[in-house]
């Protein structure tokens, strides 16, 4: 075991040992003192990530690094086995797991210092009794859940911690529960978590019956090797009967590809499932910054990079399509927004979907790039949004706020460094800008080259990886056998369609989508900077209140260095470094695998698309023109924006109302749930127990009711009754002689035994009977 | 000269077994009825020591047979007289007629 | 009886102690099953069914020149985790009962504790028996005792529950009476019609001759195998095969038992008038009977006939499944949802063991213990609460984590064990059972279809595990609750022991219990798998 997973390990263990210091003596250890516990425990991971990164990137220098993550492989402990397949669990030490690590731990390690800062101006007594302790607790699990995911490296524990992050969530969310809001909005979020896990577990089970294997890599390999030996899934007579409909091994695979995109689904909140992380704001500041910004929402677009492999092309333009709809969508709604939370947390969602959009075009390392990039700069801002909630105390109306960078300098300052990542800002043909101007834009990049807007041969620069032509060809050649053998070409035609050309439509559209979305982004965001930082205070006693504390605002600065840094060194490089490893997919394929300098996308985005020049220039400015919209519209407050909404109010209010998703699941779900469980218990109670106790014993209850009631009526009530009453009759009858007097029963008795003894010497049935009577007398 | 045989004893026996029936069905006094039974039991030893002695190969297995009866009749007294006593303290009397509680 | 009744207690906690501590003992020869690799595995449980039993006792009970009736009793890997769960949950169960003064039925202490510990002792003999007549003898002992539980200090309508629950789980060893008597004859028809394969698993016996109440033999000799799994023996009348028949009769007895759709009925209102710690022991070691009836009876001793039936078995196990969770959310009554939810996750073990995989039936084992860990737990925080409040209403409950939140802890953890949270017990036999009904997907056309069906009852426990925990532990804090005092001592000492095990069998199902169980139940597999090609069409019959 190498030094770097003992690192890692060691810093999976350390917030567990400090969640159970907390969960055991947590009351005891006390208020300030359980914080700075956590915060301790963090940092220290944060000190081994550090020390694995830098490492690593020694490693990465002089090119062990592959070997590392060979040697990994081998050192697993055999944690079950299901069935007879071993499923073992180890640490998957690789440049994106060290990444990821580096980027969690950091990031929560300056939350947790926010949170001492956020929950000291909080009230966290109820009853007298102190939840201090216990948010500090959640937070250690989660570190513990977090890093646990990042570092496994098999499917069944990365769903395991999967899980574990989702309890956290939910326990953080509805820290305050005795708010009714909060325990709603807690219980929504693991629900529909659990819808995502459902698809999941789904996904899981194919993996492991199709693959044999739980195993990342392993399954990869096995997945490999089925394409390219033509077995298993790609075995041409490969089909399996679902109730009559012959699923063919490639749609098997798509489906499976797509049961796991379902986790992501739940857990990055991509539509349908969106639902819950907008509600998911009712949890403390901090949390929402922590989970539900920078690290467990991004872990399903973790999901789908490590399954990246598994994935095949249908899989991968359903995972764009819901990607598109939700960054589309999303953004839409942030426009409308006036919780300065609930309206970070809609950019949150469109730029998660962005991710995964990215994904599913093929720009695998750029949407690892936006991940980090996002992470970093959507901390910031939420931490941003804290500060000044609790400045202005639990004020989040925008439209209260106003002029409050006067009041809180170093957060407007910060939150405005947030503002111009988010946006894409930079200087185009210059190497300078923020976070989404690199990572943004080189998603955009490859959009625009894989939907053939740029031309057609942009195939022709995937040196060094496998082309997508060649993907097809080979896959073609497995269909075109499939067809033959079946007869049926229907099942192959529909399985998998791997040329673009198919989906060019398709392809474009959500590429379109994206780029306006890439405009309306910096519109959401600069209205949502200007109407609470800037012009005059709408509220006064919010402002006269407004305040910010060090013990905040530091965690910001950091975080803001961090944002700009980001952008430019540490993270791209080593993403791309995992890059072919991990993308050394046989079905899809990632378009930026090969730019792997240790530039930024933007440079290698001039160097390889020369005919980017449209795009470049009008995404590149998109940042500048829509800053200047919120600023002409917003620059006196609300006013000119409700008159615009009012114009626009059957959109404005569908936008409220989030495209009415929430009241269309409460009527079709939660409606729907409740009523079949109505009608079960209803069931249950009068129908299954009223027949089957009926059976036993109230039958013959009720049978005799009836026959004491009279038995001439009862007999017509048919053949069941009659039979009862028959039975109470004859019962009655061989009652009557049952006096309870021994004299008569004597009486039967010797009466029987005389009758007995006649018909002995009368009918002779035992033949010796009269001889033995006779010899007797004589 | 009467030779007295199995007959005679069988007789007898029958005799002194519907005197015993006629006491348990007639009697309402628990003890009454007890007598009758204890009637009832010595007819029937008179019978099995009857058929011991005129079988074709006498032994003792009928005697001992009817001392086992005597025995068994002592213990059934036992607990009979313990149940007249239960029933007297229960119900205050030994009438076995008003102990019907249990008639179906 | 004779007991000064102050020491009744301390008796019968020290009587609940020592068995714990002895069934430990059991763990014994198993320990070190999971270092060695297969072959490992096979020179402990034996190569085939039934050769490598531990403890073996052995005596003639009651002999006839035409029968034997043994006193048999062994531990393999299937009896040995469910008999020291047994004692565990009676440990707690007892110490449940501490507080037996301050209910509201307090008389008869010592009947109390005397029938508890007789119903110890029909529980772990039902466990531990080998021979079909002493397992129907403890079966029907176990039965007894758990009525005057109920009756006697139940609740309102005990009387009600107590009857009802004889009368179904009568009504089901009545068939199984049947199929002892039946099996026997049969047993003695067979080894005379095919002398030459009975050879006896037993080397000192050779070949079998007479009829036999042997569960092992029953299931490993051949003759009585070929026999009773024939197409042409027939039960009754021609037409009836023997086979799916006898399994029918068996089955239906432990399904009572387990309980399955529809046959559940009766465990809501033995739950609801229970006692906690009568409860905890239906729940924890009760049900677990019908899941062990299954494996140690129907399935060895009729493969062909656990084929016949499969499909009809699985969609029972799917409906339990999903139907206990719709009527758990329904439920108004704390206990009843708990209950409910009871029927839903043993839903599980009979999905599981109808699907004839590996994976489905270490599932559905492990579920029997999971869920005898996870339930009691439930049951007895349903208890706690109960004691304070003298309700178990949920929608009055609210905020309860607020008042006490040691309690609020305990429950989380206990709830989420049972919903099924990764790294905890629920998990893994729910997982495990999944991925072994979609392993079936080759003998079943269903099996795809029900193993999503089956999946989707992880949401909706969600769903109403969730609420449950919404409505009671979360929201504002009621005043009439605020006064109730924390969890006391001997309470956490109940539910520390069994959050602990939620966790540890979650995070380590392997070495806790697979390494157990697995070479037991792999054997049981194999008998299972080898089924339609040694009996051919009456085992491929659907």
């Amino acid at each position: 075991m190498s030094n770097y997973e003992t690192y890692l390990l060691a810093g999976v263990a350390v917030p567990f040992v400090s969640f159970f210091i907390l969960m055991l003596f947590g009351p005891r250890i006390g208020k300030p003192l359980s914080g700075w516990l956590a915060v301790a425990a963090m940092a220290t991971c944060c000190v081994l990530g550090t020390l694995t990164l830098v490492g690593w990137l020694g490693e990465v220098d002089s090119g062990t690094a592959a070997e590392l993550t060979a040697a990994a492989g081998e050192s697993q402990f055999h944690w079950a086995d299901i069935g007879s397949v071993p499923i073992k669990v180890g640490v998957n030490l690789d440049s994106l797991t060290v990444i990821m690590f580096f980027m969690v731990t950091f990031i929560a390690t300056w939350i947790f210092v926010f949170s001492i800062g956020y929950m000291a101006g909080h009230s966290d007594e109820v009853d007298g009794k102190s939840k201090y302790h216990r948010f500090f607790c959640y937070l250690s699990l989660f570190g513990f859940s977090m890093l646990g995911l990042v570092i496994s490296s098999n499917l069944l524990f990365l769903f395991i911690f999967w899980e574990l992050v989702g309890l956290c969530s939910y326990l953080l969310i509805g820290f305050y529960f005795d708010k009714k809001f909060a325990s709603n909005a807690a219980m929504k979020a693991f629900i529909t978590n659990r819808v995502g896990d459902f698809g999941f577990i789904f996904g899981l089970m194919m993996v492991y019956f199709f693959l044999g294997t739980l195993d990342l890599d392993g399954a990869a390999a096995a997945f490999a090797d089925q394409y390219a030996s033509g077995t298993g899934l790609f075995d041409p007579s490969f089909t399996i009967n679902v109730l009559g409909w012959h699923v063919s091994g490639p749609m098997m695979a798509t489906l499976m590809g797509i049961g796991l995109f379902c986790g992501a689904m739940g857990k990055s909140a991509q539509f349908p499932l969106q639902v819950w992380l907008p509600d998911a704001m009712a949890g403390p500041t901090p949390v929402s910054a922590l989970i539900h910004a920078a690290t467990m929402v991004a872990a399903g677009v973790y999901l789908v990079a490590r399954v990246y492999r598994l994935l095949t092309p249908d899989a991968q333009l359903f995972i764009a399509g819901v990607g598109c709809i939700t960054l589309t969508a999303m953004a839409l709604i942030a426009i409308v927004q006036t919780d300065i939370k609930k309206c970070l947390a809609y950019s949150t969602l469109s730029q998660l979907g962005y991710m995964i959009f990215g994904l599913g075009m093929g720009a695998w390392i750029a949407a690892l790039f936006h991940l980090m990039t996002h992470a970093f700069f959507k901390a910031m801002m939420f931490l941003g949004s804290g500060q000044v909630i609790e400045g202005c105390h639990h004020e989040q109306d925008m439209r209260k706020m106003g002029g409050l960078i006067r009041k809180m300098p170093v957060t407007g300052v910060t939150f405005l460094i947030g503002v111009l990542a988010i946006a894409g800002f930079g200087i185009p043909s210059m190497n300078l800008g923020l976070g989404g101007y690199f990572s943004k834009d080189e998603i955009l990049a490859v959009a625009w080259d894989r939907a053939g807007i740029g031309g057609e041969g942009h195939h022709s620069d995937q040196d060094g990886h496998h082309a997508a032509a060649s993907g097809a060809t080979a896959f073609d050649l497995v269909s075109d056998s499939h067809e033959a053998h079946n007869g049926d070409d229907r099942v192959a035609g529909h399985a998998l369609a791997t040329d673009d050309a198919d989906h060019a439509g398709v392809l474009k559209l959500m590429f379109w989508c994206a780029l306006i979305t890439a405009y309306v982004t910096p519109f959401y965001m600069m209205r949502c900077w200007w109407l609470t930082f800037m012009g005059k205070p709408r509220d006064q006693q919010v402002h006269d209140h407004a305040h910010e504390s060090p013990m905040m605002y530091v965690p910001l600065v950091v975080l803001a260095i961090f944002t700009v840094v980001s952008s430019y060194a540490l993270f791209r490089p080593l993403i791309a470094d995992a890059a072919p490893a991990l993308t050394d997919a046989v079905l899809v394929t990632a378009y930026d695998g090969h730019a792997d300098d240790a530039n930024h996308a933007k440079g290698a985005l001039i160097n390889l698309h020369g005919a980017h020049d449209w795009l470049f220039w009008g995404v590149g400015w998109s940042w500048a023109i829509m800053f200047l919209v919120a600023i002409v519209i917003y620059r006196n407050g609300v006013g000119l924006g409700s008159k615009l909404k009012s114009a626009f109010s059957p959109i404005a209010t569908l936008l409220e109302k989030k495209y009415y998703f929430d009241e269309i699941y409460d009527f079709m779900f939660v409606r729907g749930c409740r009523l079949l469980a109505s009608i079960s218990a209803f069931w249950d109670t009068y129908v299954v127990d009223g027949i089957i106790a009926s059976l036993t014993s109230k039958a013959t209850e009720r049978f005799s009711a009836f026959a004491g009631r009279g038995v001439d009526a009862n007999i017509v009530d048919g053949v069941f009754n009659g039979m009862a009453v028959t039975a109470f009759d004859l019962s009655n009858l061989f009652r009557s002689p049952h006096t309870g007097r021994i004299r008569n029963y004597v009486l039967f008795t010797a009466g029987a035994a005389a009758v007995a003894i006649l018909l002995l010497l009368f009918f002779d049935p035992v033949p010796d009977a009269q001889a033995i009577l006779t010899s007797a007398g004589g | 000269m009467l030779t007295i045989g199995l007959m005679h004893y069988l007789v007898l026996s029958a005799a002194i077994f519907c005197c015993g029936i006629f006491v348990m069905i007639t009697k309402r006094n628990a003890i009454g009825i007890l007598i009758g039974v204890e009637l009832v039991l010595n007819s029937v030893n008179v019978n099995f020591i009857a058929f011991d002695r005129y079988s074709q190969q006498p032994g003792f297995d009928g005697q001992i047979t009817a001392l086992f009866v005597i025995v068994l009749a002592a213990a059934e007294a036992a607990v009979a007289v313990a149940i007249c006593m239960n029933l007297y303290k229960n119900i205050n009397t030994i009438d076995v007629d008003r102990g019907d509680a249990l008639h179906g | 009886m004779i007991a000064p009744k102050q020491l009744v207690r301390s008796i019968a906690l020290l009587t609940t102690i020592a068995t714990f501590v002895l069934s430990l003992w059991l763990i014994g020869p198993f320990l070190g099953a999971g270092s060695a690799d297969a072959a490992g595995m096979i020179d402990i449980f034996g190569s085939s069914y039934g050769e490598k039993l531990h403890f073996v006792q052995r005596a003639d009970w009651i002999t006839s020149k035409n029968f034997t009736i043994e006193y048999f009793v062994g531990v393999d890997g299937l009896n040995m985790p469910l008999m020291v769960l047994t004692s565990f949950v009676g440990l707690l169960a007892c110490l449940a009962s501490w507080n037996f003064e301050s209910w509201k039925v307090n008389k008869g202490i010592k009947g109390y504790f005397a029938l508890f510990l007789l119903l110890e002792t029909g529980m772990l003999g039902t466990f531990v028996a080998l021979d079909f007549f002493l397992f129907y003898i403890f079966w029907e002992i176990m039965l007894l005792p758990m009525y005057f539980l109920i009756g006697v200090w139940g609740g309102a309508r005990k009387e009600y529950a107590a009857i009802k629950f004889f009368l179904f789980t009568l009504a089901g060893s009545v068939l199984m009476l049947v199929g002892l008597v039946a099996m026997f004859f049969y047993s003695s028809e067979a080894v005379t019609r095919y002398a030459s394969l009975a050879t006896s698993y037993r080397p000192d016996v050779g070949v079998l001759t007479t009829g036999t109440f042997d569960l092992i033999e029953l299931a490993t000799n051949q003759a009585i195998q070929t026999y009773f799994n024939a197409t042409d023996t027939y039960f009754l009348a021609k037409g009836l095969q023997f086979a799916p028949l006898m399994f029918m009769f068996l089955f239906v007895g432990f399904a009572v038992k387990l309980p399955a759709f529809p046959v559940h009925t009766w465990l809501p209102d033995a739950h609801v008038e229970a006692p906690t710690p009568i409860s905890m022991i239906l729940a924890g070691v009760l049900l677990k009977m019908g899941g062990y009836g299954f494996l140690r009876l129907c399935y060895p001793i009729f493969p062909a006939g656990g084929h016949h039936w499969a499909y009809c078995l699985a969609c029972i196990g799917v409906i339990s499944i999903l139907y206990g969770a719709l009527c758990a959310m329904a439920q108004t009554d704390f206990k009843k949802l708990v209950a409910y939810s009871s029927i839903s996750h043993m839903g599980y073990v009979l999905l599981g063991v109808a699907v004839m995989t590996d994976a489905g039936v270490q599932g559905a084992m492990f579920q029997m213990i999971a869920h005898g860990i996870s339930s009691p737990m439930c049951f007895f925080l349903v208890g706690v609460i109960y004691d304070r409040a003298h309700h178990r209403e949920i929608n009055r409950f609210g905020g309860l984590w607020l008042s006490m939140p040691k309690y609020g802890t305990m429950a989380t953890i206990g709830f989420f064990a049972s919903l099924g949270l990764p790294g905890m017990c629920g998990f893994i036999g729910e997982l495990w059972v999944l991925l072994g009904v979609f392993a079936a997907r080759d003998t079943f056309t269903w099996a795809v279809p029900m193993a999503i069906l089956a999946a989707s009852g992880v949401i909706l426990t969600a769903g109403y595990i969730l609420w449950l925990i919404q409505r009671v532990y979360l929201g504002p804090s009621k005043p009439e609750h605020a006064k109730f005092p924390e969890v006391t001592g001997r309470e956490m000492l109940i539910l520390v022991p069994l959050a602990a095990l939620c966790v540890l069998f979650g995070i380590l199902p392997k070495h806790l219990l697979f390494d157990f169980t697995n070479g037991t139940l792999d054997l049981i597999v194999k008998t299972m798998a080898a089924a339609p090609e040694r009996f051919g069409s009456l085992a491929a019959g659907l």
